[in-house]
Protein backbone atom coordinates (compact mmCIF):
# COMPACT_ATOMS: atom_id res chain seq x y z
CA UNK A 1 0.00 0.00 0.00
CA UNK A 2 1.62 3.27 -0.92
CA UNK A 3 3.58 5.82 0.94
CA UNK A 4 1.68 8.33 0.82
CA UNK A 5 -1.23 7.32 3.25
CA UNK A 6 0.65 5.73 5.70
CA UNK A 7 2.71 9.35 5.66
CA UNK A 8 -0.88 11.32 5.89
CA UNK A 9 -2.06 9.01 8.51
CA UNK A 10 1.38 9.28 10.47
CA UNK A 11 0.76 13.48 10.38
CA UNK A 12 -3.31 13.35 11.23
CA UNK A 13 -3.95 10.27 14.36
CA UNK A 14 -3.31 10.59 17.79
CA UNK A 15 -0.38 8.91 19.39
CA UNK A 16 -2.70 6.71 20.70
CA UNK A 17 -4.38 5.45 17.86
CA UNK A 18 -0.32 5.13 16.70
CA UNK A 19 0.08 2.52 19.75
CA UNK A 20 -2.04 0.28 18.94
CA UNK A 21 0.26 -0.29 15.60
CA UNK A 22 -0.33 -0.12 11.92
CA UNK A 23 -3.65 0.55 10.81
CA UNK A 24 -4.87 -2.11 7.83
CA UNK A 25 -4.96 -0.04 4.71
CA UNK A 26 -6.76 -2.52 2.79
CA UNK A 27 -9.74 -1.29 4.21
CA UNK A 28 -10.11 2.82 4.90
CA UNK A 29 -7.26 4.91 5.71
CA UNK A 30 -9.36 6.93 8.79
CA UNK A 31 -11.26 4.23 10.33
CA UNK A 32 -9.44 4.00 13.68
CA UNK A 33 -12.01 3.25 16.01
CA UNK A 34 -13.10 0.42 17.69
CA UNK A 35 -16.75 0.00 15.40
CA UNK A 36 -14.89 -1.02 12.75
CA UNK A 37 -16.17 -3.79 10.72
CA UNK A 38 -14.83 -6.40 8.89
CA UNK A 39 -13.42 -4.95 5.32
CA UNK A 40 -15.92 -5.31 2.65
CA UNK A 41 -15.31 -4.43 -0.83
CA UNK A 42 -16.16 -0.74 -1.39
CA UNK A 43 -17.50 -0.18 -4.78
CA UNK A 44 -16.47 2.97 -6.98
CA UNK A 45 -17.70 6.06 -6.51
CA UNK A 46 -18.84 7.93 -9.61
CA UNK A 47 -16.49 10.02 -11.89
CA UNK A 48 -15.85 13.91 -12.54
CA UNK A 49 -17.11 15.41 -15.46
CA UNK A 50 -14.22 17.86 -14.66
CA UNK A 51 -12.94 19.27 -18.18
CA UNK A 52 -9.82 16.96 -19.10
CA UNK A 53 -7.78 19.98 -20.86
CA UNK A 54 -8.33 22.13 -18.07
CA UNK A 55 -6.84 19.00 -15.64
CA UNK A 56 -3.80 18.94 -17.88
CA UNK A 57 -2.84 22.80 -17.29
CA UNK A 58 -2.92 22.32 -13.99
CA UNK A 59 -1.24 19.32 -13.89
CA UNK A 60 1.35 21.47 -15.45
CA UNK A 61 1.23 23.77 -13.22
CA UNK A 62 1.88 21.00 -10.36
CA UNK A 63 4.87 20.16 -12.37
CA UNK A 64 6.38 23.54 -12.59
CA UNK A 65 6.01 24.20 -9.02
CA UNK A 66 7.68 20.79 -7.55
CA UNK A 67 10.60 21.65 -10.22
CA UNK A 68 10.68 24.89 -8.75
CA UNK A 69 10.13 24.60 -4.86
CA UNK A 70 11.31 20.79 -4.02
CA UNK A 71 10.52 21.84 -0.34
CA UNK A 72 6.74 20.19 -1.63
CA UNK A 73 6.85 16.97 -1.46
CA UNK A 74 3.41 16.41 -2.64
CA UNK A 75 0.55 18.49 -4.22
CA UNK A 76 -2.96 17.37 -4.93
CA UNK A 77 -5.37 19.28 -6.31
CA UNK A 78 -9.38 17.87 -6.59
CA UNK A 79 -13.22 18.84 -7.27
CA UNK A 80 -15.22 20.52 -4.74
CA UNK A 81 -16.93 16.79 -4.17
CA UNK A 82 -13.81 14.74 -4.00
CA UNK A 83 -12.40 13.71 -7.28
CA UNK A 84 -9.00 14.32 -8.01
CA UNK A 85 -7.67 16.55 -11.59
CA UNK A 86 -4.54 16.92 -10.97
CA UNK A 87 -1.57 15.41 -8.86
CA UNK A 88 1.91 15.45 -7.88
CA UNK A 89 2.37 12.81 -5.61
CA UNK A 90 5.32 10.68 -5.01
CA UNK A 91 5.13 6.97 -4.44
CA UNK A 92 1.44 6.46 -4.51
CA UNK A 93 -0.76 4.56 -6.36
CA UNK A 94 -4.30 5.68 -7.89
CA UNK A 95 -5.95 4.54 -4.77
CA UNK A 96 -4.32 6.61 -2.40
CA UNK A 97 -4.97 9.69 -4.93
CA UNK A 98 -8.45 9.27 -4.53
CA UNK A 99 -8.37 8.72 -1.00
CA UNK A 100 -6.64 12.11 -0.17
CA UNK A 101 -9.03 13.83 -2.56
CA UNK A 102 -11.66 12.60 -0.90
CA UNK A 103 -10.83 13.21 2.65
CA UNK A 104 -9.13 16.45 1.15
CA UNK A 105 -12.79 18.27 0.16
CA UNK A 106 -14.30 16.85 3.33
CA UNK A 107 -11.57 18.26 5.81
CA UNK A 108 -11.85 21.73 3.46
CA UNK A 109 -15.57 21.94 3.96
CA UNK A 110 -15.48 21.10 7.44
CA UNK A 111 -12.68 23.86 7.96
CA UNK A 112 -15.09 26.08 6.51
CA UNK A 113 -18.13 24.75 8.43
CA UNK A 114 -16.35 25.52 11.55
CA UNK A 115 -15.09 29.27 10.59
CA UNK A 116 -18.18 29.65 9.60
CA UNK A 117 -19.94 28.79 12.80
CA UNK A 118 -17.44 30.72 15.06
CA UNK A 119 -17.71 34.10 12.49
CA UNK A 120 -14.18 33.58 11.72
CA UNK A 121 -14.34 34.63 8.28
CA UNK A 122 -13.21 33.15 5.01
CA UNK A 123 -11.18 29.78 5.31
CA UNK A 124 -7.53 30.44 3.96
CA UNK A 125 -5.22 27.74 4.40
CA UNK A 126 -5.83 24.80 7.07
CA UNK A 127 -2.75 23.69 8.50
CA UNK A 128 -2.22 20.26 10.09
CA UNK A 129 1.51 19.91 11.45
CA UNK A 130 2.97 17.05 12.33
CA UNK A 131 6.00 15.77 14.01
CA UNK A 132 7.78 14.57 10.37
CA UNK A 133 6.07 17.52 7.67
CA UNK A 134 3.05 19.45 7.51
CA UNK A 135 -0.38 19.00 5.61
CA UNK A 136 -1.89 22.21 4.11
CA UNK A 137 -5.47 22.63 2.47
CA UNK A 138 -6.63 25.50 0.74
CA UNK A 139 -9.75 26.25 -1.23
CA UNK A 140 -9.12 27.50 -4.46
CA UNK A 141 -11.70 29.78 -6.02
CA UNK A 142 -12.61 30.40 -9.41
CA UNK A 143 -15.07 32.35 -10.96
CA UNK A 144 -17.43 29.71 -11.01
CA UNK A 145 -16.50 26.92 -9.49
CA UNK A 146 -14.34 26.13 -6.91
CA UNK A 147 -11.37 23.49 -6.03
CA UNK A 148 -9.18 21.76 -2.82
CA UNK A 149 -5.52 22.38 -3.28
CA UNK A 150 -3.68 20.02 -0.89
CA UNK A 151 0.21 20.60 -0.24
CA UNK A 152 2.37 18.26 2.06
CA UNK A 153 5.78 19.62 2.83
CA UNK A 154 8.72 18.27 4.60
CA UNK A 155 9.63 19.08 8.19
CA UNK A 156 11.93 21.93 9.18
CA UNK A 157 10.71 24.79 7.02
CA UNK A 158 9.20 28.01 7.95
CA UNK A 159 5.54 27.40 7.76
CA UNK A 160 5.17 31.30 6.71
CA UNK A 161 7.16 30.55 3.63
CA UNK A 162 4.63 27.66 2.68
CA UNK A 163 1.92 30.19 3.30
CA UNK A 164 3.10 32.56 0.66
CA UNK A 165 3.90 29.93 -1.59
CA UNK A 166 1.09 28.38 -1.42
CA UNK A 167 -1.11 31.59 -1.67
CA UNK A 168 1.18 32.26 -5.14
CA UNK A 169 0.43 28.40 -6.53
CA UNK A 170 -3.41 28.97 -5.33
CA UNK A 171 -3.10 32.29 -7.50
CA UNK A 172 -1.71 30.49 -10.51
CA UNK A 173 -4.09 27.81 -10.67
CA UNK A 174 -7.23 30.39 -10.13
CA UNK A 175 -5.98 32.35 -12.99
CA UNK A 176 -5.65 29.50 -15.25
CA UNK A 177 -9.02 28.19 -14.43
CA UNK A 178 -11.18 31.42 -15.06
CA UNK A 179 -9.16 31.91 -18.59
CA UNK A 180 -10.79 28.50 -19.04
CA UNK A 181 -13.96 27.72 -21.08
CA UNK A 182 -16.61 27.66 -18.88
CA UNK A 183 -16.91 23.42 -19.41
CA UNK A 184 -17.42 21.71 -16.05
CA UNK A 185 -18.24 24.91 -14.19
CA UNK A 186 -20.63 25.53 -11.36
CA UNK A 187 -22.60 28.12 -12.90
CA UNK A 188 -22.87 26.78 -16.19
CA UNK A 189 -24.66 23.40 -14.69
CA UNK A 190 -26.39 25.55 -12.73
CA UNK A 191 -27.92 26.94 -15.59
CA UNK A 192 -28.39 23.78 -17.18
CA UNK B 1 -20.23 33.51 31.10
CA UNK B 2 -23.59 31.74 31.47
CA UNK B 3 -22.90 28.52 32.05
CA UNK B 4 -25.36 26.26 29.50
CA UNK B 5 -27.62 23.36 30.61
CA UNK B 6 -27.12 20.29 29.27
CA UNK B 7 -30.24 17.98 27.92
CA UNK B 8 -30.66 14.60 27.68
CA UNK B 9 -29.78 13.60 23.92
CA UNK B 10 -29.05 11.01 21.76
CA UNK B 11 -26.58 10.89 18.37
CA UNK B 12 -28.48 9.44 15.96
CA UNK B 13 -26.75 8.65 12.46
CA UNK B 14 -27.83 8.68 9.09
CA UNK B 15 -26.73 6.71 6.60
CA UNK B 16 -27.89 5.50 3.09
CA UNK B 17 -26.36 6.07 -0.98
CA UNK B 18 -26.27 9.10 -2.42
CA UNK B 19 -29.70 11.17 -3.00
CA UNK B 20 -31.41 8.51 -0.58
CA UNK B 21 -32.82 11.84 1.30
CA UNK B 22 -30.05 12.24 4.00
CA UNK B 23 -29.58 16.23 3.92
CA UNK B 24 -33.10 16.70 3.23
CA UNK B 25 -34.46 14.81 5.65
CA UNK B 26 -32.27 17.06 8.19
CA UNK B 27 -32.96 19.80 6.74
CA UNK B 28 -36.73 19.27 6.75
CA UNK B 29 -37.04 18.71 10.72
CA UNK B 30 -33.99 20.12 12.52
CA UNK B 31 -35.55 23.23 14.74
CA UNK B 32 -31.51 24.23 14.78
CA UNK B 33 -29.69 26.32 11.70
CA UNK B 34 -28.53 22.81 9.83
CA UNK B 35 -24.47 22.12 9.05
CA UNK B 36 -24.07 21.58 5.51
CA UNK B 37 -21.47 20.35 3.62
CA UNK B 38 -22.89 20.32 0.66
CA UNK B 39 -21.04 21.79 -2.51
CA UNK B 40 -21.39 21.07 -6.49
CA UNK B 41 -21.85 17.72 -7.84
CA UNK B 42 -19.50 16.87 -10.94
CA UNK B 43 -20.41 13.52 -11.27
CA UNK B 44 -23.05 13.23 -13.76
CA UNK B 45 -24.42 9.64 -12.67
CA UNK B 46 -25.56 10.84 -9.91
CA UNK B 47 -28.42 13.38 -11.51
CA UNK B 48 -28.33 15.87 -8.56
CA UNK B 49 -26.44 19.64 -8.27
CA UNK B 50 -25.66 19.37 -5.09
CA UNK B 51 -23.61 16.39 -3.05
CA UNK B 52 -22.61 16.34 0.76
CA UNK B 53 -18.33 15.91 1.14
CA UNK B 54 -18.36 16.03 4.98
CA UNK B 55 -21.11 15.93 7.28
CA UNK B 56 -25.07 17.36 7.85
CA UNK B 57 -26.11 18.07 11.02
CA UNK B 58 -29.44 19.13 12.56
CA UNK B 59 -31.21 18.81 16.15
CA UNK B 60 -34.70 17.94 17.02
CA UNK B 61 -36.96 17.24 19.69
CA UNK B 62 -39.34 14.26 19.69
CA UNK B 63 -42.91 14.75 21.57
CA UNK B 64 -42.81 11.65 23.87
CA UNK B 65 -39.09 12.01 25.47
CA UNK B 66 -39.59 14.66 27.90
CA UNK B 67 -37.34 17.33 26.00
CA UNK B 68 -34.94 14.65 25.15
CA UNK B 69 -33.10 15.67 22.24
CA UNK B 70 -32.21 14.11 18.89
CA UNK B 71 -29.08 14.97 17.07
CA UNK B 72 -29.02 13.74 13.43
CA UNK B 73 -25.83 13.41 11.84
CA UNK B 74 -25.80 12.68 8.20
CA UNK B 75 -22.72 10.66 6.24
CA UNK B 76 -21.92 11.27 3.24
CA UNK B 77 -23.23 8.97 1.03
CA UNK B 78 -20.73 8.65 -1.91
CA UNK B 79 -18.86 5.14 -1.20
CA UNK B 80 -15.10 7.37 -1.89
CA UNK B 81 -16.24 9.16 1.52
CA UNK B 82 -16.63 5.88 3.58
CA UNK B 83 -13.88 7.15 5.73
CA UNK B 84 -15.75 9.07 7.24
CA UNK B 85 -18.47 6.62 8.30
CA UNK B 86 -17.13 4.94 11.23
CA UNK B 87 -16.03 7.97 12.87
CA UNK B 88 -19.46 9.33 12.32
CA UNK B 89 -20.77 6.25 13.99
CA UNK B 90 -19.07 6.67 17.09
CA UNK B 91 -21.09 6.67 20.30
CA UNK B 92 -24.45 6.88 18.19
CA UNK B 93 -27.69 5.84 19.70
CA UNK B 94 -29.54 4.85 16.34
CA UNK B 95 -29.25 4.76 13.39
CA UNK B 96 -31.35 5.56 10.77
CA UNK B 97 -31.34 3.75 7.22
CA UNK B 98 -32.50 5.42 4.44
CA UNK B 99 -33.07 3.59 0.91
CA UNK B 100 -33.73 5.31 -2.79
CA UNK B 101 -37.00 3.34 -4.49
CA UNK B 102 -36.23 5.57 -7.82
CA UNK B 103 -32.63 3.74 -7.98
CA UNK B 104 -32.52 1.07 -10.34
CA UNK B 105 -31.63 -1.88 -7.79
CA UNK B 106 -32.38 -0.70 -4.24
CA UNK B 107 -32.00 -3.45 -2.23
CA UNK B 108 -28.75 -4.32 -3.69
CA UNK B 109 -27.61 -0.06 -2.54
CA UNK B 110 -29.09 -0.97 0.96
CA UNK B 111 -27.24 -4.73 1.53
CA UNK B 112 -24.20 -2.74 0.77
CA UNK B 113 -24.74 -0.41 3.94
CA UNK B 114 -26.24 -3.49 5.96
CA UNK B 115 -23.05 -5.32 5.06
CA UNK B 116 -20.91 -2.04 5.99
CA UNK B 117 -22.69 -1.39 9.49
CA UNK B 118 -23.81 -4.76 10.21
CA UNK B 119 -21.97 -4.94 13.78
CA UNK B 120 -23.53 -1.80 14.63
CA UNK B 121 -27.18 -2.74 13.62
CA UNK B 122 -26.80 -5.89 15.18
CA UNK B 123 -26.18 -3.99 18.50
CA UNK B 124 -29.62 -4.39 20.55
CA UNK B 125 -28.77 -1.57 22.28
CA UNK B 126 -28.69 0.62 18.67
CA UNK B 127 -32.48 1.86 17.63
CA UNK B 128 -32.50 1.32 14.32
CA UNK B 129 -35.08 2.50 11.67
CA UNK B 130 -35.44 1.42 7.52
CA UNK B 131 -37.23 5.08 5.63
CA UNK B 132 -38.05 4.30 1.86
CA UNK B 133 -37.93 7.61 0.03
CA UNK B 134 -39.07 8.35 -3.57
CA UNK B 135 -42.00 5.84 -3.59
CA UNK B 136 -44.05 8.22 -5.39
CA UNK B 137 -41.74 7.75 -8.16
CA UNK B 138 -41.41 3.95 -7.88
CA UNK B 139 -43.53 2.34 -5.84
CA UNK B 140 -41.67 -0.99 -6.02
CA UNK B 141 -40.14 -2.82 -3.66
CA UNK B 142 -43.39 -2.07 -1.72
CA UNK B 143 -42.85 -2.09 2.66
CA UNK B 144 -43.27 -6.00 2.64
CA UNK B 145 -40.34 -6.30 0.03
CA UNK B 146 -38.32 -4.27 2.23
CA UNK B 147 -39.11 -6.10 5.35
CA UNK B 148 -38.67 -9.53 3.95
CA UNK B 149 -35.55 -8.24 2.16
CA UNK B 150 -34.34 -7.07 5.81
CA UNK B 151 -35.44 -10.31 7.85
CA UNK B 152 -33.72 -12.48 4.95
CA UNK B 153 -30.84 -10.51 5.81
CA UNK B 154 -31.25 -11.10 9.36
CA UNK B 155 -31.76 -7.80 10.91
CA UNK B 156 -35.61 -6.99 12.47
CA UNK B 157 -35.54 -3.25 11.66
CA UNK B 158 -38.98 -1.37 11.19
CA UNK B 159 -39.49 -0.40 7.70
CA UNK B 160 -41.22 3.12 6.91
CA UNK B 161 -42.30 4.64 3.82
CA UNK B 162 -41.63 8.86 4.03
CA UNK B 163 -40.99 11.52 1.83
CA UNK B 164 -37.76 13.51 3.18
CA UNK B 165 -39.63 17.13 2.08
CA UNK B 166 -41.80 16.56 4.46
CA UNK B 167 -41.88 17.27 8.21
CA UNK B 168 -44.69 15.06 9.30
CA UNK B 169 -43.53 12.05 7.23
CA UNK B 170 -39.59 12.55 8.45
CA UNK B 171 -41.09 12.80 12.48
CA UNK B 172 -43.15 10.07 11.52
CA UNK B 173 -39.74 7.84 11.29
CA UNK B 174 -38.10 9.71 13.82
CA UNK B 175 -41.09 8.43 16.92
CA UNK B 176 -40.34 5.02 15.49
CA UNK B 177 -36.86 5.18 16.00
CA UNK B 178 -37.74 7.11 19.35
CA UNK B 179 -39.44 4.30 20.75
CA UNK B 180 -37.21 2.07 20.66
CA UNK B 181 -34.41 4.47 22.12
CA UNK B 182 -36.99 4.74 25.03
CA UNK B 183 -36.64 0.86 25.14
CA UNK B 184 -32.81 0.87 25.40
CA UNK B 185 -32.08 3.41 27.31
CA UNK B 186 -34.55 3.60 29.81
CA UNK B 187 -36.44 0.66 30.64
Amino acid sequence: MSKLVNKIINLLVSNEVQKEGPMPLTTLPFSVNPVQETAIEIPESGQSTFSVELSADIQAILEQTIETHPEFENILVATADGFDIAAMIKDSDKDSIRRLAAISSSMLSLSIEILAEMSAGEQKILTLEGEKGNVFITQVSAETFSLSLTVITRENESLGKFFWLIRQLKNEIETVCNNAPEQGSEKGRANE
Amino acid sequence: MPGILFMPDYKILLVGGSGSGKTTAIATVSETEVVNTDVFNTDDRLNKEMTTVGLDYGEVTIPGIQGARLRLYGTPGQTRFSFIWQTLALGSSGIILLADNSQPEPMESLKFYLQYFKRLLADTDKAVVLGVVKTDVSPSPDRPAWQQMLRESGFDIPVIIIDAREYDSVCQMLITLSKQLRLSNHE
